[in-house]
């Protein structure tokens, strides 16, 4: 009898540490053996047939596979493998260079350019690309709001869908023209951010609501599966006009955990991972095999207060004391050395930072006396949002919640924390439910206006689909960032950007937290890795050499 | 088939029946006899060591925590164990003795609600299955073979994703996970005791069934019910537990020991201390209560006496 207690202990033991690692893997323990098996297997047909097999992992998985209609990092991963835009960046930086278009003349006025575009350049579906084909991608992205980032970027709004871009017309085969309402200055930068990217004009038809899970284009690599919550898989396109792709196929597996998927790195069933914990790097630059690659930062992270909610959040003087009750310095710390204090909603890497702003500081006296003033001395209870997997600009939301909670405690303000995924999580907080949310930016085209007007301008703080979810509408910024936009001089553009951040500060819809430098942990055998500052890059320039 | 005669005095009317003197003696002999069979035997002595050195930490948690649950040094994060910290600190520099000391009181709020819950429901339900036999128990057990059909974890899951993430949707979760041991228990504990022979006498001078089943049956099934209750305060724990792991029981920052698990984790390969000690926590008190949970259906199953 006592044996079999024993027995039955032990199993109960074996019970526990065998949840405790598959909640871990979530769910996917037998699934990661097996694939880990299959990874040896594979690597010993690679060598036979000569097969390179990429395997990619990270937090979460893509939301749709249709560009133009997410903003999350997850889905612009992938498709940045399946399709191209007009113009592309330049490897390391936001430099644009030709892509599907060759060459491009803007107008005196800046209310016309025309592209002349490739004639060499075939669809996944083995359809030729014309300038047919770009004039119907642009109007599609102007027949409805959920299309996002048209909307972010070019204006566009319920009553106006197709914004600033007047007109979009093929002017021969392999040239079209766009005819602008107003100057756009940062037009042509935006051209090259991958939720323009051009779909085929058959596919979308075909599948019709169906076609983000069946994504057509023409980029180094061709969509093949999709298992949700699973994995991706895209193999070469061995047609491709670029750079044909070095490996061929890429598989990315979504593992939630961080330390899961670190785990597997080391083992080696994975060759690549993002949303390393910031504990790891130390581990991974030790590890022979191991190497740490640094996304250069152009990011932002911080806790928007939405200002639209009745309450203390509507108030200017308590999101000032927010910004002081909170130690920044100490909050940094757990970024564990990759993140350096935001003051700003823009990174210092961009032009038109500004530097001269004095950043609130840690002033606990002062923020109770503004709280007094503001009528709220005995505090308030007050909702912070938080998503469970890290992201590249905010590698622990969980703990920098707990920190806040903390902290905001000593001004009286009693934070309940409400962590959902991450998808979730931008529903919510596109919708307004939060009083305060954390979320981040990684900037796109390497223009200003993709911070502060995406994030902070009242035209982008609407509800449903909100990029500004602090929900700050201050006609006096967006004066100026209507004005930075139609202005083509730099040094003018700037001016009108300083001045912006000035009043973003005094209003203070945010807190702003940090900026990082993303880490990225890779197994050595993956070469010519170079990590795009916008958050991701196609990998047919990559290699794997054994 | 047996039953125990745990109530002093199993027959209702002292008018209709002879209190039998040595009947009362022999029961009182039993609980003793009970009491030092668990004490003589060496597991359970230790489950019960265990537990009560647990609701003494509980109890007097403010007194032996060294330092606040939830304070937060952020500069001394990831500290290793020493004098200062005697089990060093968390991924937010908070001292990990004291949240485990603090987390107590959360264990034992956890293992005697839902239990609690388990037992109030699933000993009615079970009584009156039982007890009443043909169609209404047909209908409580198949509603309790569908129950059973769920892994437990899989339905707390279901069931708090119905009401909401919190620690006490999750002990309502885990209370509603444990009612069918308890119905099935007590519901074959019946079955054999309304055939004995008290009950017939009961029955026979016109006590009503309501009465038959709360005062005669249902205190005859104590002896599995005291058994059942301390074995399932442990799977209690542990299904907290596993749903504060996974974010859907205490919330941050309370310093339950299944979120504590789950925080520490990605530490795991740095800082082994921030989830060893909330983990050999867990592990030493659900051991207690299944310790404990043998050594009392040992000593209180009469077939074993001396």
């Amino acid at each position: 009898m006592k044996k079999r207690n024993l027995l039955a202990l032990f199993s109960l033991l074996f019970a526990i540490v065998l949840f405790v690692s598959a909640c871990s893997d979530d769910a996917n323990s037998t699934d990661s053996d097996s694939s880990a098996n299959s990874t040896d297997d594979e690597q010993a047909t690679e060598e036979a047939s000569g097969e390179k097999t990429l395997i990619f992992g990270r937090g979460a998985d893509s939301i749709q596979l249709d560009p133009s209609k997410i903003t999350d990092g997850e889905s612009i991963y992938v498709t940045n493998q399946i399709y191209d835009t007009l113009v592309r960046y330049k490897e390391e930086n936001t430099e644009v260079r030709p892509a599907l278009a060759t060459e491009w003349t803007p107008s005196e006025d800046g209310l016309t350019w025309t592209f002349k575009l490739r004639d060499d350049v075939k669809f996944h579906d083995g359809t030729d690309f014309t300038a047919e084909d770009v004039v119907f991608n642009f109007e599609r992205w102007a027949t409805s709001a959920e299309y996002i980032y048209y909307g972010y970027m070019f204006g566009a709004s319920e009553d106006d869908l197709g914004g600033i871009i007047e007109k979009v017309e093929a002017t021969g085969d392999y040239e079209v023209k766009f005819t602008l309402s107003e100057p756009n200055a940062p037009f042509l930068q935006t051209l090259a951010m991958p939720p323009f990217g051009i779909a085929s004009p058959e596919a979308v038809e075909e599948f019709g609501e169906d076609y983000f899970k069946n994504p057509v284009g023409t980029g180094p690599f061709v969509f093949e599966e999709w298992v949700p919550d699973d994995s991706i898989t895209v193999t070469k396109n061995e047609d491709y006009f670029g750079e044909t792709a070095n490996v061929d196929k890429v598989i990315f597996r979504t593992i939630p955990d961080n330390g899961a998927r670190f785990m597997e790195l080391q083992s080696g069933s994975i060759d690549l991972m993002t949303g390393l914990n910031p504990q790891d790097i130390q581990t991974a630059e030790s590890d022979e095999n191991l190497q740490i690659i640094r996304r250069p930062s152009m990011n932002v992270s911080y806790m928007a207060m939405n200002t639209s909610k009745e309450g203390p959040m509507s108030e200017k003087l308590v999101r000032q004391a927010i910004n002081l009750a909170i130690d920044k310095e100490k909050l940094i710390t757990l970024y564990e050395g990759i993140g350096k204090a935001a003051k700003n909603p823009i990174p210092p890497s961009l032009w038109g930072y500004n530097d001269d702003i004095e950043d609130y500081g840690y002033d606990v006296e002062q923020a109770k006396a503004l709280l007094a003033e503001a009528g709220y001395a005995d505090g308030f209870d007050i909702t912070l949002y938080t998503f469970a997997n890290p992201r590249p600009y905010m590698p622990q939301p969980k703990v920098t919640a707990q920190a806040i909670q903390e902290m905001l405690k000593a001004v009286n303000i009693n934070v309940e924390i409400i962590e959902n995924d991450w998808d979730t999580h931008l529903a919510a907080t596109e919708n307004g439910e939060h009083d305060m949310a954390f979320l981040g930016w990684t900037g796109d085209n390497g223009d200003p206006d993709n911070f502060l007007y995406v994030l902070l301008d009242k035209d982008n703080a609407k509800m449903g689909s909100a990029g500004n979810i602090a929900f700050y509408k201050s006609d006096e910024v967006h004066d100026l960032l209507k004005a930075a936009q139609t202005e083509m001089d730099q040094e003018k553009r700037t001016e009108l950007y300083l001045k912006a951040q000035e009043i973003i500060h005094e209003d203070a819809p945010w807190f702003p937290i940090a900026h990082t430098t993303p880490p990225i942990a890779a197994s050595k055998n993956v070469v010519d890795y170079v990590p795009h500052p916008t958050g991701s890059e196609p990998f047919n320039l990559l290699d794997i050499k054994e | 088939m047996h039953h125990l005669s745990l109530q002093p005095n199993p027959i209702p009317d002292p008018n209709t029946v002879n209190v039998d003197q040595s009947e009362q003696t022999k029961s009182r002999r039993l609980w003793i006899d009970s009491a030092m069979r668990i004490v003589k035997s060496k597991t359970s002595f230790i489950g019960l060591c265990i537990i009560l050195i647990l609701i003494l930490t509980a109890i007097f948690a403010p007194l032996i925590a060294t330092h606040s649950p939830t304070a937060q040094d952020i500069i001394n994060r990831y500290q290793p164990p020493s004098s200062e910290h005697f089990l060093g600190t968390d991924e937010l520099g908070r001292d990990i003795f004291s949240r485990i000391v603090h987390g107590s009181r959360i264990s034992i709020q956890i293992g005697v609600i839902a239990v609690g819950i388990a037992m109030i429901i699933g000993v009615l339900l079970g009584g009156v299955a039982g007890y009443f036999g043909r169609w209404i128990d047909q209908i409580i057990m198949r509603i309790i073979d569908i129950m059973m059909a769920f892994p437990s974890i899989l339905l707390a899951i279901a069931l708090v994703a119905v009401l909401g993430p919190g620690l006490t949707n999750a002990m309502i979760a885990v209370g509603i996970v444990g009612i069918p041991q308890f119905a099935r228990i007590v519901r074959s504990a019946v079955l054999s005791i309304k055939e004995t022979e008290y009950i017939e006498a009961a029955k026979s001078i016109g006590a009503k069934h309501g009465r038959v089943l709360m005062q005669h049956v249902l205190p005859n099934c104590v002896a599995p019910i005291i058994v059942q209750t301390t074995l399932s305060i442990g799977t209690a724990i542990l299904d907290a537990a596993g749903l504060s792991f996974l974010g859907l029981g205490a919330q941050p920052p309370t310093p339950e020991w299944g979120a504590m698990l789950s925080d520490g984790q990605a530490a795991i390969q740095n800082a082994p201390w921030v989830v060893a000690f909330p983990g050999l926590a867990i592990f030493f008190v659900v051991l207690g209560f299944n310790l404990l949970g043998d050594g009392l259906r040992d000593a209180l199953d009469p077939r074993l006496k001396q």
